[in-house]
């Protein structure tokens, strides 16, 4: 498959140069969304695993930034369509970045659902049990990283990279799942602790799910088809 | 958080109508003047309108520069500020460190390296899209602000072991817009640098502690098995009274050394006779040198040589290299000590070197910015010379020339490491000829006082 590469002219070659102006504004608010959330599961998870309860609190507040971003964005895309009525490629752009947004803004409540456990998860006796947090932390922040890249870049071919990946975070979270049921099981007073446990580590694999989400629409973004489509024709 | 476009949006729309209308209405006078239906009050009014048209244009025009927009895109540079531009962003190339150009919220061109660490298909971009980095954009946000350098540290691959400091410099503080320049650290050199010197002190308490367990051995013995033993004591208190003396010397060099890196950034005001201070050295030792029998042969020059140093801290670098080359000295040689004055360091440095043939050479260090004439100081003993290849290791702390041979002779491994300083402070310099089995030579410099006539 051709990479098609992001170029200067792809967003700038409109007549109207205050259209290409907004579509890059847009494309940079999305990213710096990319980044916050980006920031705030990674240190959701480091404060779930130093049991760091007060920087956690400081973590659920930034969600509302990346909820107000969110608005912003809607905002605007809603203006761009209603005034410059866009197709194909700005089209396509505007659409996947109305619905990117839409998943960023789902992975930034997932993360301040993350830096709530750290409350009831520091006070464990096993810290143990936290090692796969960690593991599992650096799988996602790796793949969320990545597809923020492959949207900033427009590279189609980095987002089936990433969309293909997703299946270790899958591996990590089984395995881990497993572990931690197990100590459960062998520790009956461990089972509110491993809960919330439970529920961190299923919270991370739901924000790896969300990026394959996003891998799908830089897909459609970028050469106007479906990924999930030809993917599976491909297997066929 | 930036504001966001709607305003600009909003604004752009009005020059665009204003701009319409005046257009509109020039042609109407144009025309209605040319067909001679316009009476003079008329004309006066209608281009009163066209003015305030083109006042209301200007002023939007303004506006939007103040407004968070990718104002780099909208400003017109002149030729020379091109130029100007471009040479500052090839500097950045040279860099191997990461850094950046911003242009207010937009990098006007960021380095190989930046590229590679923020992983970025091309130089330019909307540095929210690109960095990304929350902690970083907040920063560059107050530093576009405030117009003032700051720093940021931050995990740009989000890995726990590699944190990055960045440092934010408003490029011109009148310039609008603001443009920054950031440049990147990577922090695990830091890291590194602060190991060494828990190395330092692990090393230093290592070589503290090999007299100590050797003395309390000793003690033991003399507790124990010796208790009755009495014709082996004095043996015992002798050796135990020189590891005493050793971790007497070690102590001092470590606290002259401390002592020495403390005030290494003050420069030394007062002015003393290097002569004077060397030939006092020289008597000092003659005790030392006759128990060795060894001949100190002293200088020919005996005019003052002034200098601007510490008097103390020359005492002890003279006091330094003649006991070395005491200790190297086989019995019955002669030390040769030599004084000179010349006109410029590299010209001191030149003098001290007498370049003979399979001679070894090394500057230990050079004050490369040392202005003005130089007095040097060289030191020549018949030892067994120091092999080239551990040259470069010199003045490094606790390193002994002689450490593979296991020789006899003592020292605490601190010696040269202290005049090494001692010299750095100084903003002078130290040199080392050798050749094995005919001697070593070292020669140090120091900047001389303006002499007042």
């Amino acid at each position: 498959m051709a990479s098609i590469q992001y170029t200067e002219q792809s967003m700038n070659d409109h007549i109207v140069t205050a259209f290409s102006q907004e579509l890059e504004q847009l494309f940079a608010n999305i990213l710096r969304m990319g980044g916050l959330v980006e920031a705030m599961t990674n240190d959701a998870c480091e404060a779930i695993v130093i049991g760091d309860v007060e920087n956690a609190n400081r973590i659920r507040l930034r969600d509302t930034q990346v909820n107000q971003l969110d608005a912003e964005n809607e905002k605007m895309i809603t203006e761009i369509i209603a005034l410059r009525q866009p197709l194909a490629r700005d089209l396509r752009s505007v659409l996947s970045a109305l619905k990117t947004s839409n998943e960023l803004e789902r992975i930034g409540d997932l993360a301040k659902n993350i830096a709530k456990r750290a409350k009831p998860v520091a006070k464990t006796n096993r810290p143990s049990l936290l090692k796969g947090i960690s593991e599992l932390n650096s799988a996602v922040i790796g793949q969320l990283s990545g597809v923020l890249d492959a949207y900033r870049n427009q590279d189609a071919e980095q987002a089936i990279r990433i969309w293909d990946q997703d299946d270790k975070i899958d591996k990590i979270y089984t395995a881990y799942c497993k572990d931690v049921l197990s100590e459960m099981k062998a520790h009956p007073d461990l089972i509110s602790d491993g809960m919330h446990i439970l529920f961190i580590a299923k919270n991370l694999e739901r924000i790896g799910d969300l990026v394959t989400n996003i891998a799908e629409f830089i897909y459609f973004l970028v050469t106007g088809n479906y990924l999930t489509l030809t993917e599976r024709l491909d297997i066929d | 958080m930036p504001k966001q476009p709607f305003k600009a949006l909003l604004l752009q729309q009005l020059r665009r109508d204003v701009a319409m209308l005046t257009g509109i209405f020039t042609v109407l006078l144009i025309w209605l003047a040319l067909i001679g239906e316009l009476r003079w009050t008329q004309s006066f009014w209608i281009s009163l309108f066209l003015i305030a048209m083109a006042i209301i244009y200007t002023i939007s025009r303004a506006a939007r520069i103040s407004a968070t927009r990718n104002v780099s895109q909208t400003i017109s540079l002149s030729e020379v500020e091109r130029t100007r531009r471009r040479a500052q962003q090839q500097v950045l190339d040279g860099f191997s460190q990461p850094a950046l150009i911003l242009t207010h919220d937009r990098i006007e061109y960021s380095n190989k390296a930046a590229m590679k660490l923020f992983n970025l298909p091309r130089p330019k971009g909307l540095s929210s899209a690109s960095l990304r980095h929350p902690a970083l954009l907040n920063t560059i946000a107050k530093a576009l602000a405030s117009r003032q350098a700051m720093v940021c540290e931050f995990n740009p691959a989000y890995r726990t072991d590699e944190p990055w400091l960045a440092e934010l410099v408003v490029l011109d503080t009148t310039e609008v817009p603001a443009r920054l320049l950031i440049s990147l650290f990577d922090q695990k050199s830091v890291r590194l640098a602060s190991s060494a010197r828990s190395d330092f002190l692990a090393n230093a308490s290592h070589e503290l502690r090999t007299p100590l367990t050797s003395i309390s051995g000793f003690i033991e013995t003399m507790k124990g098995p010796a208790r009755h033993d009495l014709k082996a004591w004095p043996r015992f208190i002798d050796i135990i009274d020189q590891q005493v003396s050793h971790m007497r010397a070690l102590v001092k060099d470590l606290l002259s050394l401390s002592r020495i890196e403390l005030a290494e950034h003050m420069a030394p005001t007062t002015q003393i006779d290097l002569t004077a201070y060397t030939l006092e050295a020289i008597k000092s030792l003659i005790p030392q040198a006759k128990a060795r029998q060894v001949r100190l042969k002293p200088p020919d020059q005996t005019s003052p040589l002034i200098i601007r140093a510490d008097p103390d801290e020359v005492k002890q670098v003279i006091v330094n290299l003649l006991g070395n080359a005491l200790k190297y000295s086989p019995e019955g040689s002669v030390i040769k000590i030599e004084l000179g004055q010349a006109t410029s360091a590299s010209e001191a440095e030149a003098a001290c070197s007498r370049r003979k043939t399979g001679a070894g050479r090394h500057t230990i260090i050079r004050h490369e910015k040392m202005a003005g004439p130089a007095a040097w100081l060289r030191i020549k003993d018949k030892g067994p010379g120091i092999e080239e290849d551990i040259l470069p290791r010199l003045g490094e702390r606790f390193f002994r020339a002689d450490a593979s041979r296991g020789g006899p002779i003592e020292g605490t491994g601190l010696g040269l490491a202290i005049v090494k300083h001692i010299m750095a402070h100084h903003k002078g310099g130290i040199a080392v000829e050798t050749r094995p089995g005919s001697g070593t030579a070292f020669s140090v410099w120091f900047p001389c006082a303006k002499q007042k006539l």
